[in-house]
């Protein structure tokens, strides 16, 4: 099951299919140099934070990380090229 | 695809001046606001500084970004749709996309209604997929355009600006009765908003855009300058108007500017632009054809080592002459063909009648197209990023046009930067005997497109010109050297005994090579030295583009100069975060903060003369407040009757969600925390006050967000405290950048840093002045209040606005007070900051007069550091 969200949420961002193998802490993989990052756990709420991204391993230029929820300031995601998204966990129409 | 960091800038200072909007409910103090607080006071002067909000439609914001070409325009204004809708929290979401030619029009449309492209995806993720977009025709026949639609979705309907005009004699249909539109008359309601007009049907089309309030979009709103066009769009109604352009007009409300040297930076344009002036037409052609072959096989070379493909295309601009103009082209082909041997299916022409790009994607690896022939039919927003070479095919005396066609050549392909630098620079062929005047019209067409800050001509323009030199003349034929000698015309062009002459195209095109690649790394070199502030989206100012360096005698006794800050360990140390150490910041001393914690009985009681006052407000300044104010308060008025019908619980939950929808984002307390203790302060108040509430629920929400942030500055200040003795250290930390960039500048005297110095104030001269005098100091700088300059931090960030180096090597932090300002918190912060650093940093708060506790009068302070 989390294959298959992993695989949407691979496409919404690249639109090419996920062929990769995410990580365990849910490192998708690197696409034009953007890092993304699925930071999800059924039926828990997932937090952004200083702790998560201590799973980010590889070098990016900007980084997309998902979860449910943000805890780094704006300014600090600025600083460091991330792009915080909500996990659509209503998805609608596509 | 996700905003480059620039434009991030650039939506952050539009959402900025929206939070003015927002927090004043006036248009020009929330223009005056956001400039101020990028450090530019709008002054009326009319030479010196920001001008003063200029209305065009009371009660609609209308305000201009600033993107150079190529910019990213289309990107941009998608992502500004959603962040003028989280203001406007208009229902109904109509976006009336305005744009200047046909072939604009098609491209956006295209580009828009395709799901696959980056646009679209983009406003999908914004709005959860529910977008519509209409072209002219669609609305016309409302296919898939009614109520329901509308209320589900942002429409946006792109049209040109031509299609708005009332006259238009083919084209009026905006205008006209029309029975599909019939859904939105049955249910709209006002008929005061009818436009009122000869030739205006009333169930048409505008009076349904009348209805809905769209939030106008103007691409390249420089070609909306007319009187005409300013009525036009006052007939559409709107809410909100966005002007997206390069050049903005006279009277246009800049809120933001591109940088062109962020665009470069940031790898969106091809510079420098290297022009190279030839003696003849042919010189010109076969050194373009000879260079497009180059680039070409480059290009190929690096694909195979991965990088994306690319074919690099010349655009032939010929000379315009009106009902010749077929034969000039298609014998230009004809040359191309019989004597360079180009293959046909590599040739496009595009003019005004002949159009052979049709049906032609040309980034696509199917298509042959390597040269396209044309006069100036390639006009804003055609964009091809394989464009590299600009040849001007034109008699030497004719003048060069080169204003509108020298933008198309700009985009470098996928934004993204090359291996082989000859991939990231732009070509111009010409060939002209006022070369000088040719220089001046290509820096022209520079800053026609935005970029402005290139003036400087040696940095993005490299200008060539060919010399006969003895050497090239014995590789001549004598035909050849015949041609030299007289003036060729492009008619002549076709002059069947010229053969090619590969020796002098082959030294053209290794000069070429030479002093474009330094250019090249000239270029780089200077926007890599750049502060990162000289990037942001500050107004146009020559002196913030320059680096401000360290003065050379300050050098190396700079480098000892190392200021401690407040510091902590990082415990989660990530390839993002490799230091051992982080600054403290109010983020980390709230990290344990409980909303749930704190008191939930607030005191409300001063609410009741607000709302009163603001009414006042409101009234007074009609012509500048926001018609959106107004919408939403009839939206409230619907919301208000329907909670009311409610039982008390779903009442609460629905005030409060009103109340944490209008104090915005309150980090690092989540929404649902905010929620949660939200509801707990609705369920405290009384009857009156939840009657008043509901009256007034933005006041209640600003008066409860002040409450929760002094519980965090309290909570934070106490965490400083006791972290001070376990968590946090005082270490070395700030250095003095090598460069800075300034708004304002002073001169830096005999001891200032650096080579000028941020402009001060009257209290801060007398003390320049005074410290200029003292022979105990090594130099002293004006701090800045941004950016890089230095900050205590902690519970309160601090920039001090003075930094003092002492010759016994003491570092004295400064900072100036008027009169009666109450700065007992920076007071104690600062001693705080003198008492841990032993003795090697000294915090001053220094007053002109009446100097409270513990900060010194000025002549105090004097004779205080004269001894230190």
């Amino acid at each position: 099951m989390i294959h298959k969200i992993q695989q949407y949420i691979w496409y919404t961002e690249t639109h090419s299919p996920f062929t990769k193998q995410a990580t365990a802490q849910g490192y998708l993989g690197k696409y034009n140099q953007t890092g993304i990052y699925f930071h999800y756990v059924p039926n828990e709420v997932t937090t952004l934070d200083d702790t998560y991204l201590m799973n980010v391993i590889e070098k990016a230029e900007q980084y997309i990380i998902y979860a449910d929820m943000c805890l780094l300031s704006d300014k600090t995601l600025h600083k460091l090229n991330i792009i915080f998204k909500k996990i659509p966990r209503d998805i609608s129409k596509i | 695809m996700e905003l480059k960091k620039y434009q991030r800038l650039i939506i952050d200072d539009l959402e900025n001046f929206l939070n003015h909007l927002n927090a004043e409910n006036n248009i020009v103090k929330a223009y005056e606001k956001h400039w101020a607080g990028k450090g530019y006071p709008i002054t009326s002067n009319e030479f010196n500084g920001m001008q003063p909000y200029k209305t065009t439609i009371p009660q609609c914001p209308q305000i201009c970004i600033k993107v150079p070409t190529s910019g990213g325009k289309t990107f941009l204004a998608c992502n500004a749709i959603s962040s003028i809708y989280n203001y406007l929290k208009i229902q109904n979401k109509l976006v009336v996309w305005l744009v200047p030619s046909t072939s604009i029009l098609d491209q956006t449309l295209s580009n828009l209604k395709n799901a696959s492209h980056p646009y679209r995806q983009k406003l999908n993720e914004l709005f959860n997929y529910r977008v519509e977009v209409y072209d002219n025709k669609e609305l016309q026949q409302a296919q898939s355009f009614s109520v329901t639609t509308v209320k589900e979705n942002v429409s946006i309907m792109v049209l040109s600006f031509a299609s708005l005009r009332i006259k238009n004699k083919e084209d009026r249909k905006l205008y006209q009765d029309n029975g599909s539109l019939l859904s939105f008359f049955n249910e709209v309601t006002d008929k005061n908003l009818y436009l009122n007009k000869p030739g205006v049907d009333e169930m048409s089309l505008i009076n349904v855009i009348r209805q809905l309030n769209p939030v106008c979009i103007v691409d390249e709103s420089h070609n909306a300058e007319s009187a005409l066009s300013v009525d036009m769009l006052k007939d559409l109604n709107p809410s909100f108007i966005l002007d997206l352009t390069a050049t903005p007009r006279e009277n246009s409300n800049v809120i933001t500017i591109a940088d062109s040297m962020a665009l470069k930076k940031e790898n969106m344009v091809k510079l420098p632009v290297v022009v190279y002036n030839h003696k003849r037409v042919e010189d010109v052609i076969e050194s373009a054809i000879n260079l497009q072959k180059n680039l070409e096989k480059t290009a190929l070379q690096n694909q195979s080592n991965g990088e994306s493909y690319i074919r690099p295309i010349v655009l032939f601009q010929a000379q315009s002459k009106g009902n010749e103009e077929a034969v000039t082209f298609q014998k230009l082909k004809e040359k191309l063909i019989k004597v360079y041997g180009i293959n046909e299916k590599h040739i496009a022409i595009k003019t005004a009648s002949i159009n052979e790009l049709k049906n032609e994607n040309l980034l696509s690896k199917q298509s042959d197209i390597r040269f396209i022939i044309t006069v100036n039919a390639l006009k804003e927003g055609w964009d091809c990023p394989f464009a590299y070479i600009l040849a001007t095919i034109a008699n030497r005396s004719a003048p060069v046009e080169v204003e509108q066609i020298l933008g198309r050549i700009l985009r470098l392909p996928n934004a993204t930067q090359q291996a082989d630098k000859m991939l990231n620079m732009s070509y111009v062929f010409t060939c002209n005997d006022d070369f000088q005047k040719t220089l001046d019209k290509i820096v022209d067409a520079l800053n026609k497109q935005g970029f402005s800050k290139f003036n400087s001509r040696e940095s993005a323009v490299v200008s060539l010109e060919y010399e006969l030199s003895s050497e090239n003349i014995s590789t001549l034929n004598e035909p050849q050297l015949e041609l030299y000698a007289q003036e060729s015309t492009a008619d002549e062009l076709i002059n069947e005994s010229y053969k090619p002459n590969i020796l002098i195209t082959n030294s053209v095109a290794a000069e070429i090579k030479q002093y474009a690649i330094k250019a090249y790394d000239k270029l780089e070199t200077i926007v890599n030295d750049l502060p990162d502030e000289a990037l942001s989206t500050t107004p146009i100012n020559e002196e913030m583009m320059q680096a401000i360096k360290i003065r050379d005698k300050y050098l190396e006794i700079a480098k000892e100069v190392i200021i401690p800050q407040f510091m902590r360990v990082n415990e989660q140390i990530s390839v993002l975060q490799p230091e051992n150490y982080k600054l403290v910041d109010k983020e980390w001393l709230l990290n344990n903060f409980k909303l749930s914690q704190e008191s939930t009985k607030i005191n409300f009681d001063a609410i009741t003369v607000n709302i009163r006052e603001v009414d006042l407000v409101a009234e007074g300044n009609k012509e500048y407040l926001p018609q959106a104010v107004k919408l939403n308060a009839n939206s409230k008025e619907l919301l208000l009757k329907h909670i009311n019908t409610l039982v008390a619980d779903s009442q609460i939950k629905q005030l409060a969600d009103m109340m944490i929808s209008a104090m915005g984002k309150m980090p690092p307390i989540t929404q649902p925390e905010l929620l949660k203790y939200t509801k707990r302060v609705i369920e405290d108040l009384d009857e009156i006050k939840l009657a008043e509430l509901k009256q007034s629920p933005e006041l209640y929400a600003e008066k409860l967000k002040k409450k929760v942030q002094e519980f965090m500055t309290l909570y934070a200040e106490e965490e400083f405290e006791k972290r001070l003795s376990s968590k946090i250290i005082l270490k070395d930390s700030y250095q003095f950048p090598a460069s800075i960039s300034l708004t304002k500048s002073s001169p830096s005297g005999n001891f200032g840093l650096y080579q000028k110095e941020e402009a001060i104030n009257n209290l801060e001269s007398k003390l320049k002045g005074a410290l200029e005098e003292m022979e105990n100091i090594e130099f002293w700088h004006r701090n800045q209040s941004r950016g890089s300059g230095f900050e205590i931090n902690g519970n309160i960030n601090h920039y001090p606005d003075f930094i003092v180096y002492t010759k016994s090597k003491k570092i004295i932090l400064l900072e100036t007070k008027g009169e009666h300002l109450t700065a007992t918190n920076k007071i104690k912060f600062g001693n705080f900051y003198t008492k841990y650093s032993s003795q090697k940093v000294f915090y001053f708060m220094v007053f002109e007069n009446n100097a409270p506790a513990g900060a010194y009068q000025l002549d105090d302070f004097l004779n205080r550091i004269k001894e230190m």
